[in-house]
């Protein structure tokens, strides 16, 4: 359809002003309160590394209360005070809190906001040719709106009360009654969770309509929707994710926030007893109603959280093996189910609470065919590696190590998908174990190598290689000898709550104990495997080796055909799509790769540009 | 370098940007207000109380509806005259617009206020009286106050030993507020004579945070009395009060009786849930605690009410005839009631006073006997706020939302309409689309209203 609009049609508007003189922007509003999708991309970019750092910090300062209970914790116990670790022994409300404070920073604030709001709203427009986002200014908000809920929620750690409690799912009754006997509810950490999240959703409801509009209307001329890499129909699924799951979320934190700030009931059924004393309630509410709104958005979530990592491997393969991605088009179709499927999967979350066989039985059959799309997508990238011949960069390391890493996460979410074996496998590290090869070594792996891989396009310098092994080969070994273990446990009925590791359930933890102190020491060692990488973003800036053309990679997606770094209005030519994105090694062609970009006969000359702007 | 397609629809998609964002905006909403019907359903069919049906104001209700529905299709208006390009047209009508979501938010503010000053008190066997609170309203009475201590609570700190600067997690000096008929005057520990003030207060709290004594004793020179409103208060018992911010006052309990101008009385929650038979749910309400408060003549009243209903073949599993049956206004204005009541006959606990009502205008004219209600005879009271029922809850969870669209969009509105003029002179058709998408967000906040009106209101 789109063959058929002309080039001023499509582009009239925009080439009117393109060559217009350009007033200098101030730093302030070039670097800090920009409106350049860019800019905005890499403040994402920074914000959300710093949250993941913060995030694994407290699971460091778990990790020591769960190897060593009741021992004084070098160094760090001292710093975190006499309340929450008296005598430098992390007590167990540390314990509770931090578990809450890191699954929330973790997925809200570290993750998602990389995965989604970092590399796609810096590649979505390069990759569809497209000068900036559809709303610049709705997509600064989006970002401000993002920091501000994150500063709320790192602002409750330092409340009288402390920060929340009640684990990152946040459950009512508990959720709902705790720190109630404070002076002040409102400035309660438990309160000020429920208001940051408030923050954090509608972030992302700016950025998810933001994102599914510039990917609508603003393709340029040429990219059909079939010639859009996997990358951003991916980041199109996760934006309609994001735009419908969250609401739902919103409206438990505002009932939530009902019940602890108004005195509600929605969440607290009749006859609640706390303390010994009935609650001053009405009662009649329901504690499964604030899970089936939680979980209508969280289960969602999970795919807001690997989709991305999905969209950057599939991009950073082909590009590595020089093969096109194998079945492009069968991609796209199982992001699509995949997404459609993951709003109807909710309540596997909830077998244990006795919604009844009917419901459970519903549940799983959807649970169970949503694997269906994602094997899919998994075995594509899998097959995609036959037969190349392999560039074993640190981009391409992460990514393959995505794969499997990925996989044993996906197979090993079967059992739990099953009400008959999750009964047993609830609650425990199992569990953990399952969603943590998901997310660390599958999605935030696929991050690192997405960071490595697009770096050069921001900074116009490569990371360094050494760097890069020295990160990836310790990261890999560690993250599995701290993961791993956790199946075991999980088997042997660990439950994943015990701020002592099960040190007080001796006679049926004995046989698998001494497994907490070796992934402990996998934890802090996979902190330390992250060294070489924080060096290596900071230093490669200014001393990182030089690109000598704006396409260092000889990628065939549009965000190549940019100067090194993209100015602000991105392209120097009007950038038209002639191709599918992934011709590489098309046979009689002069290059082993032909851009997206290139005309039929052009062949692709390496040079580097810089942006006029 | 400007975005493409602000304006003008991109001829393939057929879409100007901000129409395609504004629909999908849209679509996010349909999941929130979805999110909180759902809930609504959920409440109401896991319900083991009585579930209040027809408590608002219909009429007024409805007028609501009207209001918004007309301001639905002045907004329209005002973006065809924008599109026929007749400027003045489109600020009557946009004008039009404003002024009707002013007169919908007064409705909803109004109505809003008759439940906060609305009381619900339900006793220990269930049964519940309805009314408002006399003069003040419902006060802790402490006397002969002879011990006040404050607390520091130096335990209550962040992470790293950080607490934000803003909070102060001990006592304040909001108690001194609640002093009635004496001065505070007090002697410390050391028997230093000392007047406490918001000033003296601060400062002594804060020392006393940053030594680690937790509390800070101070005896009155004079016995104090205090009148406490009981959401300042943590605990109360004979001898102490515990507020909140951590003050304890030593002293003596002179009066925590609820007292109360009832306009109803509800008995459904007497009945257990399981019960079948309507003989029985009748023996069980002559029984109930209300009419020990209200006194005998209402229960003949009541039981003439009966006499009447069981005409009537109800069963208990039909609702409207249990609200009818189960229930009753209390108004002094009743013929045959005023005749035979008299001050001793009414309440063996306290005096009936003839009271005008006039803080809800439905009442007026009316007069409610004043009860006298003992704390333990009290299981649960609240006004009619989210904490009375979920049902409320609800309802002021939907229109609080509601009200927040409508709020949003009026300012959306009022901006296109008072900064946005010049637009018209550049770039009219811009402008009409800017007109467009707020009229198109408008239209759903009226959908919205349409759905809420019969849920809340009718159902």
């Amino acid at each position: 359809m789109s063959a058929a609009i002309t080039h001023e049609e499509l582009h009239g508007q925009a080439h009117d002003h393109a060559h217009e003189a350009h007033p200098k922007q101030s730093f302030i509003y070039k670097y800090i309160f920009s409106t350049d999708h860019k800019v905005i991309g890499i403040q994402y970019g920074l914000t959300s590394l710093v949250f993941l750092l913060a995030g694994f910090f407290l699971m460091m300062v778990m990790r020591w209360s769960i190897a060593y209970p009741d021992k004084p914790m070098p160094i760090i116990g001292t710093l975190l005070g006499d309340r929450w670790a008296p005598g430098g022994v992390v007590s167990p409300e540390l314990y509770n809190m931090f578990g809450a404070m890191h699954g929330t920073i973790m997925v809200f604030l570290g993750v998602v906001p990389l995965a989604f709001g970092a590399f796609g709203n810096y590649l979505v427009p390069l990759q569809i040719g497209a000068i900036d986002m559809a709303f610049p200014k709705l997509n600064a908000w989006s970002y401000w709106l993002n920091l501000i809920g994150g500063v709320l929620m790192m602002m409750s750690f330092f409340m009288p009360s402390g920060a929340a409690q009640s684990g990152w799912t946040n459950y009512s009754p508990l959720a709902s009654t705790t720190q109630m006997d404070v002076k002040d509810v409102f400035f309660s950490g438990q309160t000020q969770w429920l208001l940051a999240m408030v923050f954090l959703i509608s972030s992302s409801l700016l950025g998810s309509v933001n994102i599914i509009t510039t990917i609508v209307n603003l393709r340029c001329k040429g990219l059909t929707w079939m010639r859009m890499p996997f990358f951003v129909w991916g980041m199109l699924v996760t934006a309609f994710l994001l735009l419908l799951a969250f609401p739902p979320l919103e409206v438990a934190a505002v009932l939530q926030l009902f019940d602890r700030l108004f005195g509600s009931s929605f969440f607290l059924p009749t006859g609640l007893v706390d303390s010994n004393r009935h609650l001053d309630i009405a009662g009649g509410g329901s504690p499964l109603l604030y899970q089936h709104l939680f979980w209508f958005l969280a289960h969602p979530e999970v795919y807001v959280l690997i989709l991305p990592a999905m969209c950057i491997v599939s991009d950073i393969i082909p590009c590595n093996i020089r093969r096109p991605l194998w079945g492009h088009k069968t991609m796209i179709y199982a992001a699509l189910v995949l997404g459609f499927f993951s709003f109807i999967v909710w309540a596997h979350h909830m077998y244990l609470t006795g919604m009844g066989a009917v419901v459970s039985t519903f549940f799983q059959i959807t649970t169970v065919s949503i694997s269906v799309p994602s094997v899919v997508l998994l075995t594509c990238l899998m097959i995609s590696l036959w037969g190349g011949s392999i560039r074993f960069n640190s981009a391409m390391l992460f990514a393959c190590a995505f794969l499997p890493m990925f996989g044993i996460g996906g197979l090993t979410g079967l059992p739990l998908a099953f009400s008959m074996t999750d009964l047993y496998l609830h609650d425990t590290y199992y569990v953990i174990g399952h969603f943590h090869y998901v997310v660390a070594p599958g999605t935030i792996f696929a991050l690192f190598a997405g960071i490595y891989h697009w770096y050069p396009k921001v900074t116009g310098r490569f990371m360094n290689e050494t760097l890069g092994r020295l990160h990836f080969w310790p990261s890999l070994i560690c993250m599995n000898f701290l993961f791993a273990p956790m199946f075991i446990q999980g088997l042997a009925g660990f439950h994943r709550r015990w701020y002592n590791g099960g040190m007080a359930f001796e006679e049926t933890t004995k046989h698998w104990l001494w497994l907490n102190e070796v992934m402990s020491i996998a934890a802090w060692g996979l902190a330390f495997s992250q060294i070489p990488f924080i060096l290596n973003v900071f230093l490669s800036i200014k001393g990182g080796k030089k690109v000598t053309c704006d396409n260092p990679w000889h990628a065939t997606t549009l965000e190549w055909a940019t100067p090194t770094p993209p100015g602000h209005g991105n392209f120097n030519f009007e950038p038209v799509v002639h191709r599918g994105p992934y011709e590489y090694s098309v046979p009689g062609a002069a290059t082993d790769y032909t851009p997206q970009w290139m005309a039929d006969g052009e062949v692709p000359v390496e040079k580097l540009t810089h942006a006029e702007h | 370098m400007d975005i493409p397609f602000t304006v003008k629809a991109r001829p393939d998609t057929g879409f100007w940007n901000a129409k395609i964002a504004v629909w999908l905006f849209l679509a996010s909403e349909v999941m929130l207000f979805g999110g909180l019907f759902s809930a609504y359903i959920f409440l109401r069919l896991a319900s083991d109380t009585p579930w209040p049906t027809h408590v608002l104001d219909v009429q007024m209700g409805f007028l609501n509806t009207l209001i918004l529905i007309l301001s639905s299709i002045t907004v329209l208006q005002a973006w065809l005259s924008l599109k026929m390009r007749k400027f003045r047209r489109y600020q009557l009508f946009m004008a039009a617009t404003l002024i009707l979501s002013v007169i919908f938010m007064i409705i909803k503010i109004n109505e809003y206020g008759t439940k906060f000053r609305h009381y619900g008190v339900r006793l220990q066997d269930g049964s519940v009286l309805e009314g408002h609170l006399p003069g003040e309203g419902y006060k802790i009475k402490f006397s002969d106050v002879k011990s006040v201590t404050l607390a520091s609570r130096p335990n209550e700190k962040g992470l790293f030993n950080i607490t934000m600067p803003f909070i102060n997690p001990g006592s304040d000096a909001n108690f001194l507020g609640y002093m009635i008929d004496s001065k505070p005057e007090f002697k410390d520990a050391t028997g230093k004579a000392v007047v406490l003030d918001k000033g003296e207060i601060g400062k002594v709290v804060s020392e006393a945070r940053s030594k680690k004594q937790a509390e800070i004793k101070y005896t009155s020179v004079a016995p104090l009395k205090f009148a406490i409103p009981p959401a300042a208060l943590l605990s109360y018992d004979g001898t102490k009060a515990s507020f909140r911010d951590g003050t304890v006052l030593e002293g003596k309990l002179e009066d925590d009786t609820l007292r109360l101008e009832v306009d109803k009385v509800d008995l459904r929650q007497a009945i257990p849930s399981g019960e079948k038979s309507l003989a029985r749910a009748y023996d069980l309400v002559e029984k109930a605690d209300a009419w020990r408060i209200l006194g005998g003549d209402w229960k003949s009243e009541f039981l003439k009410l009966k006499e009447e209903k069981s005409k009537a073949a109800g069963t208990l599993e039909d609702t409207d005839f249990v609200r009818d049956a189960f229930t009753m206004p209390i108004s002094l204005h009743h013929a045959s009631t005023a005749a035979v009541l008299s001050d001793a006959k009414v309440s063996s606990k306290a005096e009936v006073k003839e009271h005008t009502e006039s803080a809800a205008p439905a009442h007026e004219g009316h007069a409610h006997p004043e009860v006298a209600i003992q704390k333990k005879d009290i299981a649960f009271y609240s006004n009619f706020t989210p904490k009375y029922h979920n049902y409320y809850a609800i309802y002021f969870a939907m229109t609080s939302l509601h009200g927040l669209h409508i709020i949003g969009g009026a300012l959306v509105l009022a901006y296109f309409l008072f900064f946005n003029g010049g637009m018209f002179k550049t770039d009219p058709e811009h402008l009409a689309n800017r007109v467009e998408v707020g009229g198109l967000f408008w239209h759903f906040v009226d959908i919205v209203w349409m759905i809420v009106f019969p849920v809340l209101y009718l159902f």
